[in-house]
């Protein structure tokens, strides 16, 4: 029976060596590849001296946390709405709210560059109502952060609503009874009860807008880069290779952290089971 | 009277050191015995067992006779009606009847005809189109036990059937499957852990207490 | 107007600006581009156009490259996610229902996928493919549109699997069927439909996949995102916006054919197995 298990599995585990194992392994030993041939850590050291990759660096990291911590919050918040009201309203976001986890992303950057640039539509719509121009909301760090809750507060809001259904009634009940107000309620009952697929919601997002391309590509400013579009100008525009290689594996150490402890606690939960 | 279903020696033990060791039980044909214990006593690995679900580590399983040790659940003369999940909700109360009978090779006429004959002997007459969503719990039970029914097993076995159900209903259940029982002459193994479950009425039927973890009594005929 | 509002109540005038925020935020780039594709005339500062046209569709289905990638984009995107369910199926099935030895590891190593920088990825994988001849061909692009989608088509229908009750299974067992049967007329109807979940999922996903594409596919296998990055920098919006329009014309029509499959739930469990 674990025979047929391994056979099964083969094909695809296959496919994801052969696809991603082993670039990643190759990406490594580029990146540790120094001009002359040999190897060494000069290509990191690189990363971390240089003054224009430092700065790409910890803006990235800026936006990524940023972008977390406001898409968490608004997850939250979007999904207790849902749980813990009814009518036509929510009915109807219950029915939209998943449509742009399926929209392509270059659809949706461009949309959102259209709609929020400086003759975009919510600026016609702002002179309309009296108001002046608007301030500048794209090609800056604003920008890369509204398209990253584009594309992730959908998704998380799936996720955090379905672990919100999974808080029993009785439970929130219970806690108003006992007098507990909608802050303690939170922080108290549901943030415990939904931890582990805050974790998973943090875990994603994190990995998605890390190494992202597109969206910063297209409206994030010409400097500081996020990570994803400094490793394409390096291996596109400077063709180094190594240096290129440096930068992705750093970006996957870091999404390595993460996927560790949401590895961790998927597991954990399964030992304290049986 | 000739025994129906033979355990000799049952052996089973788990990872955990749970299990059952040396059981050994002898069904006459038409009888409905009862294994009560509390939970974890190994009652449900033992009519896993029978079912074959479960491959005990030593022992033999005779039914009618025959070992059925190495035959697969689909190959033995059993037919189980489990706490819970019995149905497929993604078919009607009629495909979920016929699925057994279209396997046999059954001709249409004569599915159809034992299909409205179970229903009316478990009274749900009429239910074919129904989906099991529709249905509430004991009615699902009961469309179960319909299912089993119909393929005649040489053993009926039950894993506490109506535990899920409240203690009026639960009543009203056993009563049923006495009179079905005594109706179809159907031998039956019945594994609970409610102490009611004991008071079958008409005494053709006994029980098998089990009171300890492991259950190493030889336990024969006891009562 | 004043006694109107204050007869609401605060709350229910917070919830109906949160609402529109929400709308005007996911919605608004989707309509803009909608309203710009049928544009024949839009001037600045107005907040619709005054001439509507179809001029830019034709505009656009003149374009040579275009109907073309059409095309080849449906055609990898279906052979894309025909592929992915025969090879990530029955790993799903094994995962489920089979114990067999490092079948952890194998489950949680495809979210190597998402944790390595898509740019990265497709830097070395570019050279690995130089070397095995897989560039510029039709294989080499499905290749990498499958690295995308292994996760989905195996996580989520290995928890679709997992849902269903051991005892259907064994009820079934117990009827007469051999498990081949079983997995035919009862655990893959029931596991159906996160299993089409999952496949529309893909399907998208394909049909949305530029990076990769771009670096391994030119200069023959043009799809849709590539033809558009050059519709965007070479073309006025309402060209853009046209394309757009047929690039998320499938997402809208796919999920309303599915809209019952396509619940939070089944998603959100694939991403929290244990």
């Amino acid at each position: 029976m674990g025979i047929l298990g391994v056979l099964l599995v083969i094909p695809s585990f296959l496919l994801l060596f052969v696809t991603v194992v082993v670039p990643i392994v190759v990406s490594f030993k580029e990146s540790l590849s120094n001009k002359e041939g040999g190897y060494d850590l000069s290509n990191y050291k690189f990363l971390f001296t240089d003054k224009l990759m430092r700065a790409n660096i910890i803006f990235s990291l800026e936006v990524t946390v940023v972008s977390v911590v406001i898409v968490l919050i608004v997850s939250y918040a979007l999904a207790a709405y849902m749980r813990f009201n009814d009518g036509k309203i929510v009915k109807w976001i219950r029915n939209m709210y998943m449509i742009p986890i399926f929209i392509p992303s270059v659809i949706a950057t461009y949309g959102l560059i259209q709609l929020l640039g400086n003759h975009g539509w919510v600026s016609r719509w702002v002179l309309l109502l009296g108001g002046g121009d608007i301030p500048r909301m794209i090609f800056d760090m604003k920008g890369i952060i509204i398209a990253n809750l584009w594309f992730n507060i959908p998704f998380t809001t799936m996720l955090l609503g379905s672990a919100l259904s999974g808080v029993p009634n009785a439970v929130i009940e219970s806690a108003k009874d006992v007098g507990a107000g909608k802050l303690r309620m939170f922080t108290q009952f549901i943030l415990p009860l939904t931890y582990k697929t805050l974790l998973v919601a943090v875990t994603f997002v994190f990995m998605g807008v890390i190494g992202s391309f597109t969206a910063p590509f297209l409206l994030g400013p010409n400097a500081p880069q996020m990570l994803g579009v400094s490793m394409e100008q390096i291996f596109g525009v400077f063709q180094e290779k190594q240096q290129a290689s440096a930068l992705a594996f750093f970006t996957f150490l870091l999404c390595s952290f993460m996927g560790y402890f949401y590895i961790r606690s998927m597991v954990k939960e399964e030992g304290a089971r049986s | 009277m000739d025994i129906q279903l033979s355990v000799q020696q049952l052996s089973k033990r788990y990872h955990t050191g749970e299990g059952v060791t040396g059981i050994s039980l002898d069904v006459r044909k038409g009888e409905l015995v009862t294994l009560l214990g509390p939970s974890g006593c190994g009652k449900t690995t033992v009519l896993r067992s029978i079912g074959g679900f479960l491959d005990p580590d030593s022992g033999e399983i005779l039914i009618e006779g025959a070992s059925v040790l190495k035959s697969p659940p689909e190959k033995r003369p059993t037919s189980m009606v489990f706490q819970g999940y019995n149905l497929w909700p993604h078919m009607t109360v009629f495909e979920n009847l016929a699925f057994g009978l279209k396997i046999r090779k059954m001709k249409k006429a004569d599915i159809q005809k034992a299909v409205k004959d179970v229903l009316d002997l478990v009274r749900l007459p009429g239910s074919e189109n129904k989906h099991p969503g529709q249905l509430s719990g004991g009615q699902q039970q009961r469309i179960a036990l319909a299912r089993s029914l119909l393929l005649k097993p040489a053993v009926l076995l039950l894993d506490e059937p109506f535990s899920a159900l409240d203690a009026k209903l639960r009543h009203e259940m056993r009563e049923e499957l006495r009179e079905i029982q005594a109706e179809t002459g159907l031998t039956m193994v019945f594994v609970t852990h409610d102490q009611e479950d004991k008071a079958w009425p008409k005494a053709s039927g006994r029980s098998i207490s089990a009171t300890s973890a492991t259950i190493s009594i030889n336990a024969g005929k006891a009562t | 107007m004043r006694w109107y509002l204050k007869a609401l109540g605060t709350r229910k005038i917070i919830e109906f600006i949160v609402l529109v925020i929400f709308v005007i935020f996911f919605l608004g780039p989707l309509l803009n581009l909608a309203i710009l594709a049928f544009t024949g005339k839009w001037n600045y500062p107005d907040v619709l156009p005054h001439q509507w046209s179809m001029k830019w569709w034709t505009f656009v289905f003149k374009q040579e490259d275009i109907p073309q990638s059409i095309g080849l984009s449906f055609m990898i995107a279906a052979i894309v996610t025909g592929l992915s369910i025969l090879i990530c199926i029955p790993a799903a099935y094994a995962f489920a229902r089979i114990r067999f030895p490092l079948s952890r590891f194998f489950l949680f190593s495809f979210l190597l996928t998402h944790a390595f920088p898509k740019m990265g990825l497709y830097v070395s994988i570019a050279v690995l493919f130089y070397k095995l001849g897989l560039m510029n061909t039709l294989l080499g692009v499905v290749l990498i549109h499958m690295i995308n989608v292994l996760m989905f088509m195996t996580w989520i229908p290995t928890a679709a699997f997992r849902n269903v009750h051991k005892a259907q299974e064994e009820s079934a067992r117990d009827v007469g069927a051999g498990p081949f049967r079983v997995f035919l007329k009862i655990t893959l109807p029931m596991a159906l439909p996160g299993i089409i979940v999952a496949s529309i999922f893909t399907f998208l996903n394909s049909l949305d996949e530029a990076q990769g594409t771009f670096l391994v596919g030119i200069p023959n296998y043009k799809t849709m995102p590539i033809v558009m990055y050059s519709i965007i920098s070479d073309y006025p919006a309402y060209a853009g916006a046209v394309f757009s329009i047929i690039l998320t014309a499938p997402t809208i029509i796919l999920l309303l054919a599915a809209k019952r499959f396509v619940s939070a739930d089944v998603m959100s469990s694939g991403f929290q197995l244990k």
